[in-house]
């Protein structure tokens, strides 16, 4: 079938043939194949994506030689993510059926060449050379961007220097923050220091305890905290209390003890302290929406946990305040016009400052100026409470500026409806049996290939 | 029947200069609407005419069979006319209910739901239950580069979850099968040489029809009741018709322009 032989399919791969690596050893950005000649890229999300033609793999990479073959049963195990596209600025692109041409852009846009002379500035006048073809089944891969009307709007070297690697065409994913260093639990042979918590909040009590030994005998040992003297004990063992500083930068500080044994030899002994400043929830933040066009509002909320005695909300732009609310408001809003050119990403987080002077971080979400916003999705449920056996309708509404092409209806985050239109997408679920919470939520995408989630809604069966 | 491999792989950009002259009917129409199969003249590759005035690939010819069972029912239309149609935000899918689909790196077998959804079969037993004895004969492999057209939904747990046999009868056609909106046809408004696409179509009454201007300049669509003002690139203008009758508009700024709305019960 002329279909397979696309799939990188018959080239000579055989040579290539090396002892399998085992799976847990790929690293993302890896090329992989199994026993079949199909290669695949491993990317960050652990999936493993598909060239759909070999054009598309010669955009990427020269040769095959840096595949790396792995087991039949390891590949099966690695869902497929989706198709590589082109390497942004490499070639231009078309479909057989129109004449028009594409530049491809970042995160799989293509964008029209709208005339000769445009084509002929961006690629020199040999610039029908490096045309080709895209079947139409994979014209989906893309996204259609903002058309091209001058040179100026597509910079040929710094898209492709942005484009180093497949993983660059995917959209961004928030980085996943990195975990908290673990406590070192090294000792110096006769000194021993230990604290009370290895992970401590802002405002809690930390308790250092330290014992030593010597053949001599220890005349003193000395605590410390963030380099700062807090006990000073003459005798063997010294027990010392710290409250952890609520204002400051830090988010790992130092335990540290020093005993001074009577024939002057010096040991010391050093714990680390994390401090976590992640607010475990108890402070979120939502972002109405994670896309916007240049001049739209973006609007952010900063949600406190009941449990907290508020003293004051501060929602934060690229680490600068832009907005404070007083005590006792438990949802802090913010909204304001974001003029930045397409492309500019904003950093927003929230802190929350408790009586006490204890601040809860919120993650960090970024807003981004896009050529096309994402679209507005809400999802509706007929009752948010039934009894076992009862049906209930779970609708999903979206609106956006160019349109609506299709809404989709997820329970548990797997898709149990589609619609290819705009009009709201309505589900009949169950009869459900069995007693317990459902989640549903809803996914739009507008005419440009932008799609945008919606919060949950949950429904307790009775 | 014949050259339909060639007919079919939009993929099979070099072979479409063997150029097999199309089994049926080789006039070309400008007349074709919602839901009808269309062709361009040179290249033999068959599209889907869906409701929001968009092409939709048939990935391969397996997925075309589980749909119509010849080319009869083809439309040929002029090329420049097929090429101002953009082509569909998805591609076909598997007629839900027809076959079980897997991947070839991947053992797992799944039916196929509404919109393209899979739902992964997981004994043989359940198999048997739901495609009979036969059932291996009714399962085909999706080539990876084609399994994004679907997504992957809720296992089943027991055969109850799905009756093959309903899920046809719920999706005769394409349009179903992606819940277009089919009170909704668009149109589109290409350029001079093209024209309006298609030039004639036929729509119920309660239909509501959007015009889409997908040219580089301005034009307008004027007729009778009908009267867009100027459309400027990428704007939309839409009438919905609730009586039946032919109604022919043009264009007001280019006097070549014109085309027909059949409106019936």
């Amino acid at each position: 079938m002329k279909l397979r032989t696309l799939l990188l399919g018959l080239l000579m791969m055989s040579m290539f043939m090396t002892a399998p690596v085992h799976a847990a050893t790929l690293s993302p950005g890896d090329l992989i194949k199994a026993s079949g000649p199909s290669v695949y890229y491993y990317a960050q999300d652990g999936k493993r994506y598909v060239f759909p033609t070999e054009k598309t793999y010669f955009t990427w990479y020269s040769d095959f030689s840096s595949v790396k073959t792995v087991t039949d049963s390891e590949l099966a195990a690695l869902m497929i993510g989706g198709n590589v596209t082109y390497r942004p600025t490499v070639k231009l692109v078309k479909i057989t059926t129109d004449p028009k041409v594409y530049a491809v852009g970042p995160y799989k846009q293509l964008r029209w060449i709208k005339t000769e002379a445009l084509a002929t500035e961006l690629y020199s006048s040999a610039w029908a050379t490096v045309v080709e073809d895209i079947p139409d089944t994979f014209f989906i891969n893309y996204m259609l961007g903002t058309d091209i009307s001058v040179a100026a709007d597509f910079d040929r070297s710094s898209i492709l220097s942005g484009a180093n690697n497949i993983q660059s065409t995917f959209v961004i994913a928030t980085p996943t923050p990195s975990p908290a260093p673990i406590p070192a639990a090294t000792s110096t042979g006769g000194l021993q220091l230990s604290v009370s918590k290895a992970t401590v909040r802002a405002g809690d009590t930390e308790t250092l305890t330290a014992v030593a030994t010597s053949t001599s005998g220890i005349s003193k040992i000395d605590l410390f905290f963030d380099g700062v003297l807090i006990q000073s004990c003459n005798s063997s063992s010294c027990v010392g209390d710290v409250i952890i500083p609520i204002s400051g930068t830090k988010s790992l500080y130092t335990a540290e003890a020093k005993a001074y044994a009577v024939d002057s030899t010096i040991k010391t002994q050093t714990v680390l302290v994390a401090l976590d400043n992640s607010s475990s929830g108890l402070a979120s933040i939502t972002i109405d929406r994670a896309i916007i066009r240049q001049n739209q509002s973006a609007g952010i909320t900063v949600d406190a946990d009941v449990s907290i005695a508020i003293l004051r909300t501060d929602i934060y732009k690229d680490n600068v305040s832009i907005r404070a609310c007083a005590s006792s408001i438990r949802q802090c809003r913010w909204s304001e016009q974001l003029t930045g050119a397409v492309g500019t990403v904003y950093d927003y987080y929230g802190k929350v400052t408790d009586t006490l002077g204890r601040t809860y971080l919120t993650p960090h979400k970024t807003v981004t100026i896009g050529s096309n916003d994402s679209p507005i999705v809400t999802v509706g449920i007929g009752k948010a409470s039934i009894y076992k056996g009862e049906t209930v309708d779970v609708t999903v509404s979206a609106s956006d500026d160019d349109g609506i092409t299709q809404i989709e209806v997820l329970k548990d985050f797997s898709v149990i409806k589609t619609c290819q239109s705009g009009a709201p997408c309505t589900i009949i679920t169950g009869p459900w049996q069995e007693a317990g919470t459902l989640v549903f939520s809803g996914r739009a995408t507008d005419a440009l290939g932008q799609s945008a989630t919606s919060s949950n809604a949950i429904i307790t069966v009775n | 029947m014949r050259n339909s491999i060639n007919r079919f792989l939009a993929i099979a950009v070099s072979t479409a200069s063997l150029a097999f002259p199309f089994a049926g009917n080789a006039t070309t129409t400008s007349a074709f609407s919602t839901g009808e199969l269309i062709r361009g003249v040179t290249i033999n590759t068959v599209y889907y005419f869906a409701p929001d005035g968009r092409r939709y690939v048939f990935p391969n010819e397996k997925t075309y069979f589980t749909w119509y069972t010849d080319f009869s029912k083809v439309k040929t239309i002029p090329d420049a006319q097929l090429g101002s149609i953009p082509l569909g935000l998805s591609n076909v899918t598997y007629r839900p209910g027809v076959k079980m689909v897997k991947i070839t790196t991947d053992p797992k077998v799944y039916a196929v739901d509404q919109g393209g959804m899979l739902r992964w079969v997981p004994t043989q037993e359940m198999a048997e239950t739901l495609y009979g004895l036969n059932w291996k004969q009714k399962i085909e492999d999706v080539p990876d580069a084609f399994f994004v057209n679907y997504k992957v939904g809720t296992q089943l747990d027991q055969s109850s979850d799905f009756t093959p046999a309903n899920v046809m009868t719920q999706t005769q056609t394409i349009a179903l099968d992606k819940q277009f909106d089919e009170t909704m046809v668009t149109i589109t408004v290409g350029g001079v040489s093209t024209g309006f696409v298609p030039v004639s179509t036929t729509v119920k009454k309660g239909s509501t029809v959007v015009w889409t201007n997908r040219d580089i300049n301005d034009h307008t669509v004027v007729g009778g009741s009908i009267d867009s003002g100027t459309l400027r690139p990428g704007q939309t203008y839409s009438k919905t018709f609730t009586s039946t009758g032919s109604f022919d508009y043009h264009c007001g700024i280019h006097t070549g322009m014109n085309g027909t709305i059949n409106v019936v019960n």
